[in-house]
Formats: structure tokens, C-alpha cells, sequence
């Protein structure tokens, strides 16, 4: 085999993708962000021709800020008050990103969105990353228990207590200062704060005074205690180069906290202070089917978008795999290094990393990409790594007979592969590439991390609106569990019609 | 003018020699069997000549062209001599029928009716037109075999090397594949076949080539190499072996 291959030029094969695979690259390439004012006024000029979109990073599961309705739509504070200083400044469009309250910050720096509004508290830590707006609602952190609780009444009484925190937030950095002795229980979103304490998971919150309250008037069986912990203030954040956007929405802000208009939207959203601090909780059923059938609408798109990045990524899998599988089986030392560096790399870091590595890492080399080709790519590339070998031992598993037999016809080394040895390797692959290809269904999930609405992430805005968990996480993995039975039927079928001549 | 010639040819592995210098000839319709002990270099010498290994040093010239030489389009003149194997080496996923014509296709740009009319002939004289619809594994190995000759027989070769094409079959079908092989000598066909087969060698070769230590020992035929002048002392201890 070694002769044979020597003759077939892989190395144009692999060249010839890696100079197509920069030139997309490159064509996703924007400017890093730059930090000339006249671009600054340059930009909001093209955002109030209409020319651009205003991109707003929001982590929607953080009622009453901003949260996602059943249609799947956007709303909350942050959403109305975006869309009104927008309007004010006379910028035309704007379109609401989802990512992950953390994923905010560095995402501005990466120039993926131009305004972060999740209910962010203005701090001189951030403030060296970013630019905050003037103050538009004074935050504070408040601490919420169980209606039932007595133990717990005030700071110190947290000592030693399991206290849910929303990671990346503020409540982390102020407890392990204040509060060392607490237990942080750190969770990803903001309802699996609340239902943290309502399972006993944890004994109390620390949040978002407004966010509590904003859950007892929903759901109950909270109450709030002990005096306000901290007096923050919530602010937008801009990047550090857009000060003409800032000032523009400073404007903004200033008129419509003369003009009433500002006093109308907190009324809509926080209503009566009073009546906010505690309430009893209300009657929830253990599964709720409402839950997913008044979401069909976004559950639908969300699989449809969960099958597109596995189709997708499943195509950028076989071609990387391919290619490397071939590399690794190369006579020529560098290609065969090239492959052997492919796999030992890819599948050696978590994926996650990985994924964050070209979403968030990316941009700092001046390469841009959408959420989607993120995603896509970053799915590929694992995925392929692990295709990579299956391909090197399916190819190096048939006979060497069989090239030598082709070989001795007269046919060349790339016919003997097209029409003999890929073929039988393909029949040999068809079970470990089911197994593969199932894993990076269920891997699909974790891109929901880069801001794409799929399933998974779909699944988590309804259940930071309904707080139901239990059955939406049930219909999700059933959901995963029907995909991935059937790339296992395909498989399996495929393999036994292609067998016949075993 | 002869159709095949080695000069010199030598073949290393590592630090053995295999082959350490063979000048061999065949002319058009001569019929040679290769014959000696194990590990004597037989089959790496038949392997050399159509390069499926590469000589270490030598010459290897084929219908006049230098096999090693650069720039050599090597499958055009590998499709000009076909190869049988000692294990078959049938395409697995292909039929018998299909395995006959995707070299026809392939290489010499048959269009399909025409390699298919070819093959079904061949397949004719080989006894295996009724399992021309059957994939390897559902055949026997003399039925492998047979269908592996039409193969080689289909590209229309000027010459055809066999690697001890029945040692890997039952006895009782060693008989039909020696019998096809034997009609196509009969038909004029240039054949170098390494072989076990003494009784092939004595009757239908015209010379009897013995390697031995990666030499050529004796080079004459059949009736001079197997009869009772022939005193070479290693042929003798070969052959008391054997017969």
C-alpha cells in the first residue's frame, strides 16, 4: 500500500482545501473595532440612515428586564427602553441578540453586537472593557428565601448557608466579599436561581432586587428579606469605541425622564414597590404540556435550526475527516504531521473551548464569524477528528490485495480508491460513524452557548418564563432521543442494504 | 525480440536480500515456470516485474520501455500485463461480472455493452457464465480463481504473471484452473507462472526457470530440467523433495 499511495498527490487535494478553507476565513474577516471617533459618528450615522442594525446583546431569561414570550418574541424593561432611546436617537433598526449573560461583555469587545442591555450593573471592573451609558434604573442586590424559611433574616445568617447565584454576575464577586462563608450555588440562568431554593437545592438568592420581586409577583413562594444589600446601578454597556452611540442615548434618556416616558415604562414593568416583597406560591402542576404546546411556534424553529447545524456540521465532518483520515495515511512526512496534529489537538481540548476559541477568540485576530458558522465549524471541526480516524483505520483495514489487484489492471491509485477501497472502506466506517455522528447531535446543543436559538436554548427561554424545567427538559431529551434513534436506524439500514456482498 | 528482459535485478528489505541480481528473458508465446523453495525469491521476482515491488537496483524493460525509468507511465503498461494472485484478490464489492469489467471501463475506455459482451465471453471459457451475477464471497476458490483469470485475460495482456495461482485451493479444483490456464497457452498466450505445480511445469511450459537463494540456479526445459542428466545438486535436492 505504502508504494502504491506514494504515487497520488494528496497533498493538492489537501492544499487546495486548506487555501479554500482561508479564503472563507477571510471573507468573514469585518475591521477589528476601531477606536477613531470619526468612525464612531460614522457608525451611528449609518445606524439612523438605516443602513446598519443597531445589534443589542440581551441574555433574555431575566424577567422582568428581558425575557422571551411564548411566540418567542422579545420583551421586558431593557427591551422597551432600548427600543425608545433607539427611536430617540433616530436609529432605525434594531435587532435583539440572545447569548449568555457572561458571553456579554467579551462579545462587545469582539465587535459581534453594539449594545449589551441585560440588566448589567455599571462597575469599575467593566468599565475598563467597556463604556457604560448614564445610570437608567437603580439596581441593588436583595437576598430572597422560601416563604416558609425563619432561619435565615439577614446577611450574617447566610454564613454557612447554600446561597444561588447567577454565575458571571455581580452576586458572586459581592458575597465572596462580604459573605465568604456562604456556599455559592452557581447556575447559568436566572430561573434556575429561584427554583434552586423552591427545590431546596439551595436556601436562598442573592439577585437583582427587581428580578426577585419581578418573581414573586409571577410564581410565589418567595419572600424577601433583610434590608438591601447593595446600592448598584444598572446601565447599557457600549464598546469603548462607540462614544458617539452613548452620547446619543444619554440624550435620549435625559428627555424621557422629563417627558413622562420614562415614568410610564418602569409603572408597565415594576409596578407598585409595596405590594412586591412576598407572596404565596401558586398552584403549578408538576408537568405542564402548556408549557409546550402555546411555545410550538419557537420549539419548531428551534428544531429546525438543531437539524440544519446537524446536517451542516455532519457534511464538515466527513470532508474533515476525510481529508484527515488521507493525511494520516500519507507518504509524505509534513501532510501526514498535519493530520496526526489535526487529531491530537481537536480531539484532545474540550469542545467548548474550542467553540468559544473561533466565537469569542476569533475576533481578536481580526476573523469575524456569524454565530451560525461558528457553530457549524466548530462542530465540524470536533466531530471531524474523530471521523479522521475512523477513516484511517476503515482504509488501512482493507486488504492490501486490493490496491495491489487494482494496481496490476492498469487502474491508477485514486480509481483503485474511488471505485474499490473507499467503498469497502465506507461499510466498514457505517457503525463508528452512526456512534459519531449521534455524539455530535447531542454536542449540537452546547453551540445554544454562542447565541444561536436552538432546541436546547429555546427550551431554557421558555422555562425562564414558565419555570417549568422538569417538562420542557423532558420534551427536549425526547426530542434528542427521536433524531438520534433515527441516524441510528439510518446507519444501520444503510449498512445492511451496502452489505450484500459480505 | 524479446518481450521481457531483466538485467541485473536486486531487491532489498531492510538488511535481507531477496533478490541479488537476475537476468531474465521471455519471448512472445513462451510459456515459463518459475519454480524453487520457499523464501528463494520467486514471487518477489514476479512481484518486480510489473514493480508492485520496486527493484533496488536494475533494469526491468517491457515491450521495449523502461519500466524504471522516470516519467514511465507505469499503468499503461501494468494494463499490458495482467496479474493472478495467489489469494484471487477479487474486488469485494463488486460481482464476478463487474470485476471483469470495471478494468475494461476504467483503463482502456470500453464503453459499458462493449466490456460487458468481452467479460461474458471470458467468463464463457472460464466455466463462470452461471455465476457471473455473484459476489466474491459467494463463490468457491477455484471459482475466484477462474474469474480473476478472465479478469487479467480481459485487458487483453501481452503477457500474464501467475503468483502460485492454485496454492491456495482444495486439490480436487486445482485441476480446472491448471485447465484454463493450460488452453490459454495453447492459445498463444506469453506466461510467467510461479508454481508449485511440477506436473504443470513438465507439460506445458516451454522453460523451467529454478530460483534459489535469490538467483537464477537453472534456466532450461522441462524435459532437461527434469530429467535424470540434470546433476545441479540444489535442483536435485529440490526436486527429491517435491516429487
Amino acid at each position: 500500500m505504502k508504494v502504491l499511495f506514494a504515487r497520488h498527490r494528496w497533498w493538492v487535494v489537501l492544499l487546495a482545501a486548506l487555501i479554500g478553507f482561508t479564503g472563507i476565513a477571510a471573507q468573514a474577516a469585518t475591521a477589528a473595532p476601531s477606536t477613531d471617533p470619526g468612525s464612531s459618528s460614522a457608525k451611528l450615522t449609518a445606524l439612523q440612515s438605516g443602513n446598519q442594525t443597531l445589534r443589542v446583546g440581551t441574555d433574555a431569561t431575566f424577567p422582568p428586564f428581558e425575557f422571551t414570550d411564548a411566540n418567542g418574541a422579545k420583551m421586558g424593561f431593557d427591551i422597551d427602553l432600548i427600543r425608545a432611546l433607539a427611536k430617540k436617537s433616530g436609529i432605525k433598526n434594531v435587532e435583539f441578540i440572545q447569548m449568555p449573560f457572561g458571553n456579554i461583555v467579551p462579545a462587545l469587545q469582539a465587535n459581534q453586537i453594539d449594545v449589551g442591555a441585560s440588566a448589567i450593573y455599571i462597575s469599575a471592573e467593566r468599565a475598563k472593557a467597556i463604556d457604560f451609558s448614564d445610570v437608567y434604573y437603580p439596581g441593588g442586590l436583595g437576598m430572597f428565601v422560601g416563604e416558609d424559611n425563619t432561619t435565615v433574616k439577614s446577611l450574617a445568617d447566610l454564613a454557612g448557608k447554600k446561597v444561588a447565584v447567577q454565575v458571571g454576575t455581580k452576586s458572586v464577586e459581592w458575597l465572596e466579599q462580604n459573605q465568604p462563608k456562604a456556599q455559592l450555588v452557581q447556575v447559568q440562568t436566572n430561573d434556575q436561581m429561584f427554583s434552586s431554593v423552591k427545590l431546596g437545592q439551595a436556601d436562598a438568592v442573592v439577585t437583582g432586587q427587581p428580578a426577585g420581586r419581578y418573581f414573586i409577583h409571577q410564581q410565589g413562594g418567595l419572600k424577601q428579606v433583610g434590608e438591601r444589600l447593595t446600592n448598584e446601578n444598572y446601565g447599557y454597556a457600549f464598546q469603548k469605541s462607540d462614544t458617539a452611540i452613548k452620547d446619543a442615548f444619554n440624550a435620549s434618556l435625559a428627555t424621557m425622564k422629563k417627558d413622562g416616558g420614562y415614568d410610564k415604562l418602569t409603572a408597565k414593568w415594576f409596578g407598585d414597590e409595596a405590594t412586591a416583597a412576598s407572596g404565596p406560591a401558586k398552584a403549578h402542576a408538576l408537568i405542564n404540556i402548556s408549557s409546550i404546546t402555546n411555545s410550538a411556534r419557537p420549539l419548531w424553529n428551534g428544531f429546525v435550526t438543531t437539524m440544519e447545524i446537524i446536517g451542516m456540521s455532519l457534511v464538515l465532518s466527513l470532508a474533515f475527516g476525510m481529508l484527515g483520515g488521507f493525511a494520516k495515511l500519507s507518504k509524505i512526512s509534513p501532510i501526514r504531521w498535519v493530520g496526526t496534529a489535526y487529531v491530537s489537538i481537536i480531539r484532545g481540548t474540550p469542545f467548548i473551548v474550542q467553540l468559544f476559541m473561533i466565537y469569542f477568540g476569533l475576533p481578536q485576530l481580526g476573523v469575524q464569524l456569524q454565530p451560525m458558522v461558528a457553530g457549524v465549524l466548530a462542530l465540524g471541526l470536533y466531530s471531524g477528528s474523530y471521523v479522521t480516524e475512523i477513516v484511517r483505520g476503515a482504509i488501512q483495514s482493507v486488504d492490501k490485495g486490493q490496491m495491489e489487484a487494482a494496481r496490476s489492471c492498469g487502474m491508477s491509485s485514486g480509481a483503485a480508491l474511488r471505485h474499490i477501497i473507499v467503498p469497502q472502506a465506507f461499510l466498514r466506517m457505517l457503525p463508528p460513524l452512526g456512534n459519531e455522528f449521534v455524539s455530535l447531535t447531542k454536542n449540537s446543543a452546547l453551540v445554544s452557548f454562542v447565541t444561536i436559538s436552538e432546541l436546547f436554548l429555546v427550551g431554557q427561554t421558555i422555562i425562564s418564563r414558565t419555570f417549568d424545567a422538569l417538562t420542557v427538559y423532558i420534551f427536549i431529551g425526547l426530542v434528542y432521543y427521536v433524531i438520534t434513534n433515527i441516524i441510528g436506524f439510518i446507519a444501520s439500514t444503510l449498512e445492511k442494504k451496502m452489505a450484500v456482498y459480505i | 525480440m524479446a518481450l521481457l528482459t531483466t538485467k541485473a535485478i536486486t531487491k532489498k528489505f531492510g538488511t535481507l536480500d531477496v533478490l541479488k541480481g537476475i537476468d531474465f528473458t521471455i519471448e512472445p508465446g513462451e510459456v515459463v515456470a518459475v519454480i524453487g523453495p520457499s523464501g528463494g525469491g520467486k514471487s518477489t521476482f514476479l512481484r518486480c516485474l510489473n514493480l508492485l515491488e520496486r527493484p533496488t537496483s536494475g533494469h526491468v524493460l517491457f515491450d521495449d520501455e523502461d519500466l524504471l525509468a522516470p516519467n514511465v507511465n507505469l499503468d499503461r503498461l501494468r494494463s499490458r500485463m495482467g496479474m493472478v494472485f495467489q489469494q484471487f484478490n477479487l474486488f469485494h464489492n463488486l460481482t464476478a461480472l463487474r470485476n471483469v469489467v470495471l478494468p475494461q471501463i476504467n483503463v482502456l475506455g470500453k464503453t459499458k455493452a462493449e466490456a460487458e459482451a468481452h467479460a461474458m465471453e471470458l467468463l464463457e471459457k472460464v466455466g463462470m457464465t452461471h455465476r457471473a451475477n455473484a459476489y466474491p464471497s459467494q463463490l468457491s476458490g477455484g471459482q475466484k480463481q477462474r474469474v480473476a483469470i478472465a479478469r487479467a485475460v480481459a485487458m487483453s495482456p501481452k503477457l500474464m504473471l501467475f503468483d502460485e495461482p492454485t496454492s491456495a485451493l482444495d486439490p480436487e479444483v486445482v485441476k480446472d484452473v491448471l485447465g484454463v490456464m493450460t488452453d490459454l497457452a495453447r492459445q498463444g498466450m506469453t506466461m510467467i507462472v510461479v508454481t508449485h505445480e511440477m506436473g504443470f511445469a513438465r507439460k506445458v511450459a516451454d522453460r523451467v526457470v529454478f530460483i534459489d537463494g535469490g538467483v537464477i540456479a537453472a534456466d532450461m526445459p522441462p524435459e532437461e530440467f527434469f530429467g535424470e542428466d540434470n546433476t545441479n545438486p540444489r535442483v536435485r535436492e529440490f526436486l527429491d523433495k517435491v516429487l
